[in-house]
């Protein structure tokens, strides 16, 4: 068979409409099934929290609420991801440490000079 | 009849509103069955691709945004669970001798373009599931290149390697001798 390319187009395009009435028959059953109830829609939690607040006057008063959440967040990263860094263990290190009778009865802690 | 765009019918939708749903899917009811039948091969599985893809029209339309035309958001859903279909079940077209012959032309001419129909079809359930898709969409619902390949998730450079395989692989199958 030597055929042009357009008589390939020609047939695929005639294969492809061919069936035109029975997609018509089909697609009418598929609507009537959608005649049914629905199933419920899938909301995303994210779309609709600050409406379902703004109805119950709970709006959160956002630059507030975000600034207090900002300020939480750096407040916890600071005190959590500190190194080497807890009130228990710095106390003790000035008791363990540091000599404090020598800067107070030491006249010249610095020169060692003494009167 | 609603006459509003598939866009705003879709915002409608996606509150809720029942019945722009229904002004909506009548819309593409029938090009989508003929996408599906074309990519599964027969009618019945068509049927269910189609009833999922509007229900997940419905369930998901709160998730919609109006980036995209409603068309190809729609038709690549059929595109998809159309593809998952044939990958379970092997393309079998069901009516491969094509329709009852029309008795308005010459018995021969009859009999030689049902000959024709029985080799595409052939020939077309014999692609891959993706050259397929690319032929229907192209031929079947006259797309232009740019649009089916957003539909099969790809760029329209690939979608013309795609439709230049796909048509290559048709004229080797009909034995057509000629190039594009």
């Amino acid at each position: 068979m030597n055929r042009t390319s357009d008589f390939l187009d020609e047939i695929i395009a005639r294969h492809m409409h061919r069936d035109g009435a029975a997609d018509e028959a089909t697609a009418a059953r598929v609507l009537k099934s959608l005649d049914g109830p629905l199933p419920r829609q899938r909301h995303s939690l994210f779309d609709h929290w600050p409406s379902l607040l703004l109805t119950r006057d709970f709006a959160p008063a956002w630059p507030r609420l975000a600034a207090l959440c900002g300020v939480t967040l750096i407040g916890c990263m600071v005190g959590f991801m500190t190194p080497n860094l807890s009130v228990r263990k710095s106390s003790a290190m000035v008791i363990a440490e540091v000599d404090g009778s020598s800067l107070v009865f030491d006249s010249d802690p610095i020169t060692g000079v003494r009167p | 009849m609603d006459e509003a765009s598939d866009e705003a019918l879709m915002l409608r939708i996606a509150r809720g509103d029942e019945r722009a749903f229904r002004a909506l899917a009548p819309r593409y009811a029938t090009r989508a069955v003929a996408l599906a039948r074309r990519i599964c091969g027969n009618p019945a599985d068509a049927e269910e691709v189609v009833q999922e893809a509007f229900l997940r029209v419905w369930v998901n339309a709160p998730r919609w945004r109006p980036e995209a035309l409603f068309r190809t958001w729609f038709y690549r859903i059929v595109f998809n669970l159309a593809l998952n279909r044939t990958r379970r079940a092997p393309f079998a077209p069901l009516e491969a001798a094509g329709d009852p012959p029309d008795p308005a032309p010459p018995a021969d001419q009859v009999m030689e373009r049902a000959e024709q129909d029985r080799l595409i079809a052939s020939a077309i359930a014999e692609l891959p599931a993706r050259q397929r898709s690319a032929i229907a969409l192209t031929y079947g619902d006259e797309l232009s290149n740019a649009e089916a390949a957003a539909i099969l998730g790809t760029s329209a450079s690939a979608f013309e390697t795609l439709l230049v395989r796909a048509r290559r692989a048709l004229r080797v199958k009909l034995r057509m001798d000629d190039g594009d």
